[in-house]
């Protein structure tokens, strides 16, 4: 079964603690496993917090003051027993089996064959739910609209065959955008060298991996 | 597969209207209510008469204000339609419930309404309402059963936040079950002061 579906939300799968009550509103599209599939490599180790990311993202989107979709700021995480503080740039993990997406009742939430999730502004309701299911904290409510808002990885950009505007404005190279189905694609390149990381839980499948978490880059 | 880290802090606040928890409050009352009106105005037991009148109107003003909490919890209270005619059939559960719950209360109250003396306005108003005041029994008891069975489908479907874990879900129909049971357990003991009061002995007896 592929990871980005789940299974049918019946009374006996709900008893039987397999699915939740809140049906998918719109049907799951199963990722593409041989067309492109957009992901992300960020070097932690690389990055030096000068949130150049933040500021092209809002520029690019066009986003209202103090609005922003991605942040690179010092996070609390922790692995094992340890907790640290790392420059943590965060943004949409556009994960295989996203949370959010089952989450809206109003199917706003779409994932396309690439891999991309995106809100469809129009059918959202802001109500949070996909905001509280996000276990990233990738997603927000847009102060201006009142709608559920989160990093497209900029779908319109990569369509034009560019790199979303982080990527491209990132001075150090820390954020590596390409084709995880593509072996010789920036990210495959990094993830076969160094050891990465995701956020927990893995079973959400996110697309965003981390290198150099533990100071080990 | 990569390794993990658990993240601590969240980038953006969680966006968690209180007022959903209003909306399923709501209906775990309106829920308990409708149990409670039951005995009363479903089976006809006597003692339960005016218990069980109080009970359903708290049933039917908790089902009306639900929705409105409902929509109160969104950030974009205009769109809260969006949320039946873009969610799926499952959606008009809530709908339903609350239109059986209605005919339920109306089948159950036409004698009432039909009783309304006087020739003002609200008199004439509970007249029209009860269209004949007729006791209508097989339509209560469909109202019943329709009332009952939505309830049954739409309160597992009651949580706070739509998320994917199903725990919320069986923990809340658990605390309406026991709400209800523990309403009925209560007013079962307070019968002898709220039910029909007995005429005063005259000492002629």
């Amino acid at each position: 079964m592929p990871t980005n579906l789940r299974p049918a939300p019946t009374r006996r799968n709900l008893l039987a603690g397999r699915v939740a009550a809140s049906a998918p509103a719109a049907p799951r599209i199963q990722v593409a496993a041989t067309g492109p599939r957009w992901g992300m490599v960020v070097d932690v180790a690389s990055c030096t917090g000068c949130q150049a990311c933040t500021v092209a993202c809002t520029d690019e989107n066009a986003l209202p003051p103090g609005a922003q979709r991605n942040l690179a700021a010092v996070t609390e995480h922790a692995r094992g027993d340890s907790v640290r503080l790392t420059l943590l740039p965060r943004l949409c993990a556009h994960c295989a089996a996203a949370p959010c997406i089952p989450a809206c009742r109003t199917g706003a939430i779409v994932q396309r064959p690439d891999g991309i999730v995106l809100t469809t502004e129009a059918a959202c309701t802001g109500c949070g739910d996909c905001v509280a299911a996000c276990p990233f904290g990738a997603r927000r409510i847009a102060p201006d609209t009142g709608t559920a808002d989160a990093c497209t990885f900029c779908a319109h950009r990569v369509d034009a065959g560019l790199s979303p505007a982080c990527v491209e404005i990132c001075p150090t190279g820390a954020l590596l955008f390409g084709d995880l189905n593509a072996p010789g694609s920036p990210p495959n390149r990094a993830l076969a060298t160094r050891p990465a990381r995701t956020l927990q839980p893995q079973n959400a499948a996110p697309q965003l991996f981390y290198l150099g978490l533990d100071g080990e880059g | 597969m990569p390794d993990s880290v658990t993240l601590i802090d969240l980038a953006f606040p969680v966006a968690w209207p209180p007022w959903r928890t209003g909306t399923f409050l709501l209906l775990f009352l309106s829920a308990s209510g409708f149990l409670l009106a039951l005995p009363g105005r479903g089976f006809g037991f006597p003692r339960w008469q005016r218990v069980s009148r109080w009970a359903l109107l708290a049933a039917l003003a908790c089902a009306l204000a639900a929705p409105l909490s409902l929509a109160a919890s969104l950030h974009r209270p205009d769109r809260v339609m969006l949320l039946f005619t873009r969610a799926g059939g499952a959606a008009w559960i809530g709908p339903c419930y609350l239109a059986a719950l209605t005919l339920f209360a109306w089948t159950t109250m036409r004698r009432d309404l039909a009783a309304a003396t006087g020739a003002d306005l609200r008199a004439r108003l509970h007249r029209a309402a009860s269209l004949g005041g007729g006791g209508a029994p097989r339509l209560r008891t469909l109202a019943m059963l329709l009332t009952a069975g939505f309830g049954f489908i739409l309160l597992p479907r009651t949580h706070p936040t739509g998320n994917a874990a199903p725990s919320p879900d069986l923990a809340t129909l658990a605390g309406g079950a026991g709400l209800a049971v523990a309403l009925m357990v209560a007013v079962a003991a307070l019968i002898p002061v709220l039910g029909p009061r007995r005429a005063a002995p005259t000492g002629k007896d």
